[in-house]
């Protein structure tokens, strides 16, 4: 994922050049909409998460080193600024998959805020891959939305969550046994328990 | 066939780890033929591999675009005024 001539278009965006900026937001804004989203379950958190990373980026556009990649840098923002409203807010407690029972965490069912009638529309699947997520502690989210979900490499997310490979290799594996296990009632043919 | 502890020469615990690496990666390494000669024999860890990778199928397929009204005021907030506004 990169956009065509990306570095002229981010030393513009640097100069503060309209075009270039509605390029970058029209490029990478639904990549951070949608990594926001899987981490909150949240349209509006999504939202206004990607807009607060498009405000940070175009802030510390400078400070990009254009040798890195520009998806990568991204990434390290939004995931920043994810992690930290998860820790601050009150309402997404996260199930530590480090502590206690694994198999029965408590339904802690984080961000509010949905009618009952939004409940009722959502199907059936969907509410179960919301429930099993929001379950998940954010620093195992983070690592599955970015190695599975977005596909990056186990090496661009240890670099982009400043942890070691072994370490990502670890909380990977914990967080898909967990939300497999959460999840089992969708695939119940291929569960057998092995985790 | 008969059963044994590292069905195609590698062991369960090995296959995990690898599949935690190389998922939904094509590799012809001799490790990952390897895990492709086990997973063919063992119905614990394909059964493993097949729950992932659908999980993450349904994941993948359930995550939104960013909404254009979203857009507008996103691309308002950073000063610029959106085609068609």
């Amino acid at each position: 994922m990169s956009i065509e001539n990306e570095p002229d278009v981010i030393e513009k965006a640097k100069a503060g050049d309209p075009e270039a900026v509605t390029h970058l937001v029209n490029e990478y804004a639904d990549i951070i909409y949608r990594f926001a989203f899987n981490v909150c379950r949240n349209p509006d958190k999504a939202e206004h998460t990607t807009q607060e990373t498009f405000v940070s980026l175009l802030r510390k556009l400078d400070q990009f080193d254009s040798r890195s990649k520009f998806s990568t840098w991204l990434y390290t923002i939004v995931s920043n600024h994810c992690l930290m409203l998860a820790r601050g807010t009150k309402a997404d407690r996260f199930v530590s998959i480090d502590d206690g029972d694994e198999d029965t965490p408590d339904v802690l069912l984080g961000a509010g805020g949905e009618t009952p009638l939004d409940e009722a529309e959502r199907s059936d699947t969907k509410m179960h891959l919301d429930r099993a997520i929001q379950k998940l502690g954010a620093e195992y989210k983070v690592v599955f939305i970015l190695r599975d979900i977005e596909g990056l490499s186990t090496e661009e997310v240890a670099g982009i969550l400043n942890l070691s490979v072994p370490a990502v290799k670890s909380r990977l594996h914990r967080a898909r046994s967990f939300l497999r296990k959460e999840l089992s009632s969708l695939f119940a043919e291929d569960y057998h328990g092995k985790d | 066939m008969e059963k044994t502890d590292t069905p195609g020469g590698i062991a369960c615990d090995q296959v995990l780890d690898f599949i935690c690496e190389q998922f939904g990666e094509d590799d012809d390494s001799e490790r990952c033929r390897a895990v492709k000669a086990h997973l063919a024999q063992c119905p614990d860890c394909s059964s493993y591999c097949n729950s992932v990778d659908k999980m993450i199928g349904l994941y993948r397929a359930a995550s939104p675009a960013f909404p254009a009204e979203a857009k507008t005021l996103l691309l308002g907030t950073l000063g610029i005024r959106a085609e068609g506004a």
